[in-house]
């Protein structure tokens, strides 16, 4: 059984910006490190705050673990094709998953035009954050 | 590989060759490997000793930067494990510490290169095995220089000079 290995890897973060609503979308925010279309994302990890209680860009709170399932990520590239189909973000988090990382196989995404999608509303509030680490490489 | 015995053999003998296909790539592009894998030919026990003043002093939202290691410097660091009470009681130091695990999810760790570049930004329950299904972090990075990278906390955390962080390093000289 194979393991990810981190060669790069930075957090991104979809601020929910307004009141809670299923089906309501919201979108990565830049990240300077790498929103020139340069990477390949090959492995992702979600953080409910559980696992990480805040964003460092941001300092909004990480949502609840309880309400990961109420999260579907879509990875998109610079096209606004999407990659990945609204993934559970429960797949993404390893400590409910075994310790496993989900794997790609090198995806161009686009950070700013990837979003995650409520699809129920728990516990989740317009001052929290969903949390995401991607590894990635840099695309030669 | 789980067999679905109303799926034709063919089919299934295609899926299994296309996973294999797959990580058979991801393992020649040195991004996967077998949990078996041995990371590194050595490992270093690496901390990060809070203190009550200095640069070492617990601040909210403050870079605590981590001590030059001659050894790790342009070393290929190849996983990465902070280690919990589970693992380790206390830390050995002088004196003991206690590892504040309560607040490993208040917390990340940036590696950072020789050339500043960021290499790798991680929450450090993300590097707690116990905390992940008992799977160690693999990672493969080179020419991190351990004096400009950090860790910072950005919860409230009840972080005193009786913490330290142990990490392990594994890697290749």
């Amino acid at each position: 059984m194979q393991n990810v290995i981190i060669t790069r890897s930075t957090l991104i973060e979809a601020r929910i910006v307004s009141t809670p609503a299923a089906l309501q979308k919201y979108v990565f925010d830049p990240n300077p490190e790498i929103d020139r279309n340069n990477i390949l994302v090959y492995g992702i990890v979600g953080y409910s705050a559980t696992q990480l209680a805040a964003s460092p860009m941001s300092n909004r709170a990480a949502i609840p673990q309880a309400d990961v399932p109420n999260i579907a990520l879509t990875i998109q590239n610079a096209q606004g094709t999407s990659l990945i189909d609204r993934m559970p973000m429960y797949n993404t988090v390893r400590s409910l998953n075994g310790g496993f990382v989900v794997t790609f196989a090198d995806l161009p995404m686009n950070v700013t035009r990837s979003f995650i999608e409520l699809t129920g509303t728990g516990t989740l509030a317009n001052t929290q954050s969903v949390i995401f680490e991607i590894y990635y490489k840099l695309r030669s | 590989m789980n067999l679905n015995r109303c799926e034709p053999v063919s089919m299934q003998t295609e899926r299994q060759v296309k996973v294999a296909a797959y990580f058979g790539a991801m393992n020649a592009a040195g991004l996967t490997a077998d949990f078996s894998d041995r990371r590194g030919i050595k490992s270093k026990f690496v901390t990060l000793d809070f203190q009550a003043t200095g640069p070492k002093a617990y601040v909210l939202r403050k870079d605590i930067y981590l001590d030059v290691d001659l050894e790790l410097q342009g070393a290929r660091i190849m996983a990465i494990e902070l280690l919990g009470t589970a693992q380790m009681t206390v830390v050995p130091l002088s004196p003991v510490k206690d590892p504040p695990v309560a607040s490993y999810a208040n917390g990340l760790l940036t590696l950072v290169d020789d050339c500043n570049k960021k290499l790798l930004t991680t929450p450090l329950a993300n590097l707690c095995r116990s905390l992940n299904g008992n799977k160690l972090t693999f990672t493969d990075l080179q020419h991190v220089d351990l004096s400009r990278s950090y860790v910072s906390f950005i919860a409230a955390s009840g972080i005193s000079e009786a913490n330290a962080l142990p990490f392990v390093f594994y890697f290749n000289p």
